[in-house]
């Protein structure tokens, strides 16, 4: 069968998994990482930077690097969201020309899409390593208050990244297929899932093969990365305590402590205190650099977090008001994201749901290996699972007033349709135009604009006599048709709400091309790697043979001919490396391997 | 001026043509030729010097505010320093005979009349920097020649000589230090304890370097990661190098 990779798109770190031989399995990238930053960079040599080394550079680099693409992909220009983050990032974001967002890398703007088709192609190599095959399917997750155009714009991520996207699934409904996979399960489960850069808690039903989200919530702001941020406020305030010196100023030692604060955090999961020694920290100017050295305690890591962690208590509090739901309804609490093995974290959790959360999954790979059971089943013919999805926003119409008149409230399992009777509100009116909104806000304004279409021809009457029906309908796949019916003369106007990602499909055929070629150089690259090493082992073999067989042969003028020639095959082959010459390689590698066998047979049988 | 005389001009002897030269040239007058390139150090000389058994770093300035001192080379002087360029027709700009000066004509080099074009004449100690600069320069240390020319820089940025100077300096010395490294697909590793790296003199630039060498990066990851200056890293790698905090895993063992 072939194989279908689920892939965890995550805001601050990716992770990619399969259903090899029946087991679904986390896929370990090349330095044995299972998960990897969600960071691309592009270097001054120009060359494309991703995950941990992208990560390592992302405060010495910041303009060229980019990290939380999540929270941009699919928003529109003018949206709060990409405000916020213009503020807050320092790499450049700027309009596109499609009321969507780019991004500036060195002397190129990029789309949103294109950035994480980056960390795409990233997570299909890793796979396509793993399995020594080609991979071209694949299931995406999303967060679950995701709108269309965040979906399409992930689905095109999909598409540049050369993968065919048989599906994107919500992340809690991943979480809980990991879950539940090869079980008969039938309970309410609460996902608390506290990544690296955001929070959301989800509550689910599961039964029968059924996986339906009630309710979804959380904090677009809040992870791992606040965690992070805390210590190293601590150990800066600490060090210009004593040293008079914002370490905060210098862009390598900021690297430092926040490469330093997020090991000690981890650490700080399984140990009850860590050293952070970072020497060499900063100079002085007087010709002397000073080091960083201090201990830190869970105790002090808690104390100093505790306010994060209490955020995310109020959330799932919030939540389940909303759902009217009390903690006693929710049988199982499932964790997710790598901040959930915080140790203050679980006891947080456990002491608000009344109850022990499941250790049964792994925190960092559960949404991934959910959906890589997804894109089994989808290949399966007789798939046992079943998603529902539900609308993660609500949906309605504007009214007088500028107002939002909801049809579809937010968490309505899909597909799903609702029908609403409104009358004219002018004498003789005889059109009425239908903006379909999406949002939770009462005001029109302030909710997003899905569409917009005029029914016209409605008979000539006094106001508030004719009577227009509007009928929402959500399918599946999520797509979105809205019908206006004038109810006495059968009148009628429809539109379909196609999500778009701000992309065209000649800018995205060009990426897909784009990427191609990125591919085929890199591979190319690493072909070159590989048969220069092959090379540069065979000629250190040699050199160790050199001098016995120079030693066995010395004094025969064959073997005098034959040292010089065995020299000028090294040499030659280690021209051919330095200029990078591939082909000169090839060729260099067979004369290298003809002399090795050659020196082999001398030392053996004249020794 | 094609009938003017051809004769090598000294150091000395170009700081006054200079002074002639921005003062009197005027408009019935042709402009000079274009400036001839800096000449090209002898990369593959110093390459070979720098592989070579006795060449040798002091280590006293690692990771140095941008000054590197204490570079040495010893390559034999006529191997390894570029030839003087050709006078040609830059001898129009000498002055005509001067008494005070005949005793200079040994020491031909046309580059000091470069300045000539230059909008800005320089005071008395930038044109001693430059006139050592060059000296370094053609003596092959290309560290001390960089760091007065970064000096004269200081004071005027623009310096079209100091600035060619410069870049010429910096892509000799890069050359150089890589050809130490060796290949930059090599992986180092800390080859010393942990406690130990603070009592290495090492600034915090070193410090940041060191501390991305972690076994797994190549020398070139590191470069990729570091955002600083490739000639400053690689000699911070060269330094590391030479007093044993880093080695270089055996190729079998990459990843």
């Amino acid at each position: 069968m072939e194989p279908v990779i689920g892939i965890d798109l995550g805001t601050t770190n990716s992770c990619v998994a399969v259903v090899d031989n029946g087991t679904p399995v986390v896929i370990p990238n090349k330095g044995g990482y299972k998960t990897t930053p969600s960071i691309v960079a592009l270097a001054e040599s120009g060359k494309r930077l991703l995950g941990h080394i992208a990560k390592r550079q992302a405060i010495t680099n910041a303009r060229n690097t980019v990290y939380g693409a999540k929270r941009l992909i699919g928003r529109k220009w003018n949206s709060p969201a990409v405000a916020a983050m213009r503020e807050m990032v320092p790499y450049e974001i700027k309009e596109g020309p499609h009321d969507d967002v780019r991004i500036q890398l060195r002397d190129k703007l990029y789309s949103l899409p294109e950035i994480s088709s980056f960390i795409l192609t990233e997570m299909r190599s890793i796979a396509e390593d793993y399995l020594g095959q080609r991979v071209e399917k694949a299931v995406i997750t999303v967060p679950a208050y995701f709108n269309d155009g965040q979906r399409q714009a992930t689905k095109d991520a999909g598409r540049i990244a050369g993968l065919d996207v048989l599906r994107i699934i919500n992340e809690p409904t991943a979480a809980a297929l990991a879950y539940g996979y090869g079980r008969e399960i039938e309970r309410k489960v609460a996902i608390y899932d506290l990544g690296g850069g955001t929070f959301d808690i989800s509550i689910l039903e599961i039964g029968n093969g059924v996986f339906e989200v009630i309710s979804t919530a959380g904090d677009t702001f809040l992870g791992g990365e606040d965690f992070d941020a805390r210590i190293i406020e601590w150990l800066v305030f600490g060090f210009a305590k004593e040293h008079k010196i914002d370490l905060r100023k210098d862009t390598m030692a900021l690297q430092r402590l926040k490469d330093v604060a997020e090991k000690a955090k981890c650490e700080l999961s399984s140990v009850s205190e860590t050293e952070v020694n970072l020497p060499f920290i900063i100079s002085t100017g007087k010709n002397e650099a000073l080091h960083l050295q201090r201990v830190l305690t869970r105790a002090k890591l808690e104390e100093l977090t505790v306010d994060l962690v209490e955020r995310t208590i109020a959330i799932c509090r919030k939540t389940l008001e909303e759902g009217k739901l009390g903690t006693r309804d929710i049988d199982e609490v499932i964790l997710v994201g790598g901040m959930t093995r915080m140790p203050k974290v679980q006891e947080a959790v456990a002491g608000f749901f009344a109850k022990e959360p499941s250790k049964g999954v792994h925190p960092d790979e559960v949404v991934a290996l959910g959906a890589a059971i997804q894109g089994y089943s989808l290949m399966e013919e007789a798939s046992a699972v079943l998603l529902l999805d539900v609308t993660p926003h609500s949906l309605g119409i504007m009214i007088v007033g500028g107002y939002h008149n909801v049809l579809i409230p937010k968490n309505t399992t899909v597909p799903t349709s609702a029908s609403h009777i409104f009358t004219t509100i002018k004498d003789n009116q005889t059109s009425v135009k239908i903006l379909v909104l999406q949002g939770e806000s009462d005001r029109a304004e302030e909710n997003e604009l899905l569409g917009e279409f005029i029914l016209t021809g409605l008979r000539k009457a006094p106001r508030g006599e004719v009577e227009v029906e509007v009928t929402f309908e959500i399918s599946a796949d999520g797509i979105v048709a809205v019908t206006a019916k004038d109810l006495e003369t059968g009148q009628q106007q429809a539109i379909t709400v196609t999500a778009t990602s701000g992309l065209t499909e000649d800018e995205i055929r060009g990426m897909v091309e784009a990427n191609k070629d990125y591919l085929l150089e890199l591979r190319s690259s690493e072909e070159l790697e590989g048969k220069k090493q092959a090379a540069e082992k065979i000629i250190d073999e040699l050199e160790v043979l050199f001098p016995k067989v120079k030693d066995k042969v010395q004094g025969s003028d064959f073997g005098e001919d034959a040292l010089k020639k065995a020299r000028s095959v090294i040499n030659r082959a280690r021209t051919a490396i330095d200029a990078k010459d591939l082909q000169g390689i090839l060729d260099s590698t067979e004369a290298l391997q003809r002399t090795l066998g050659m020196f082999k047979s001398v030392v053996t049988k004249i020794g | 001026m094609p009938d003017e005389p051809k004769r090598p001009v000294s150091l000395a002897r170009q700081a006054v043509n200079l002074i002639d030269l921005e003062d009197g040239w005027g408009p019935e007058e042709e402009p000079p030729a274009p400036l001839p390139p800096v000449p090209a150090a002898p990369v593959q000389a110093i390459r070979d010097a720098a592989l070579a058994e006795d060449f040798s770093v002091d280590v006293q300035g690692v990771g140095g505010e941008g000054v590197m001192h204490g570079f040495e080379l010893e390559i034999e002087v006529d191997q390894g320093v570029p030839a003087p360029p050709e006078v040609g027709a830059f001898a129009a700009f000498a002055a005509p005979d001067d008494e005070d000066d005949q005793d200079d004509d040994s020491g031909a080099d046309a580059m000091g009349l470069v300045e000539a074009r230059h909008t800005h004449p320089l005071d008395g100690d930038a044109q001693a920097l430059m006139r050592r600069a060059r000296d370094l320069f053609a003596l092959g240390d290309f560290s001390g020649s960089l760091a007065l020319v970064e000096r004269v820089l200081a004071s005027d940025p623009h310096h079209r000589e100091a600035r060619e100077y410069r870049e010429r300096n910096r892509q000799t010395l890069l050359s150089m230090y890589e050809s130490k490294v060796g290949s930059l697909d090599q992986v180092p590793y800390v080859a010393i304890p942990q406690g130990e790296i603070v009592w290495l003199n090492l600034d915090h630039r070193a410090g940041f370097i060191l501390s991305q060498i972690d076994g797994a990066l190549t020398f070139e990851d590191v470069l990729d990661l570091c955002a600083m200056p490739r000639m400053e890293v690689c000699k911070i790698f060269v330094d590391l190098l030479a007093e044993h905090v880093i080695k270089i895993r055996a190729p079998a063992t990459r990843r």
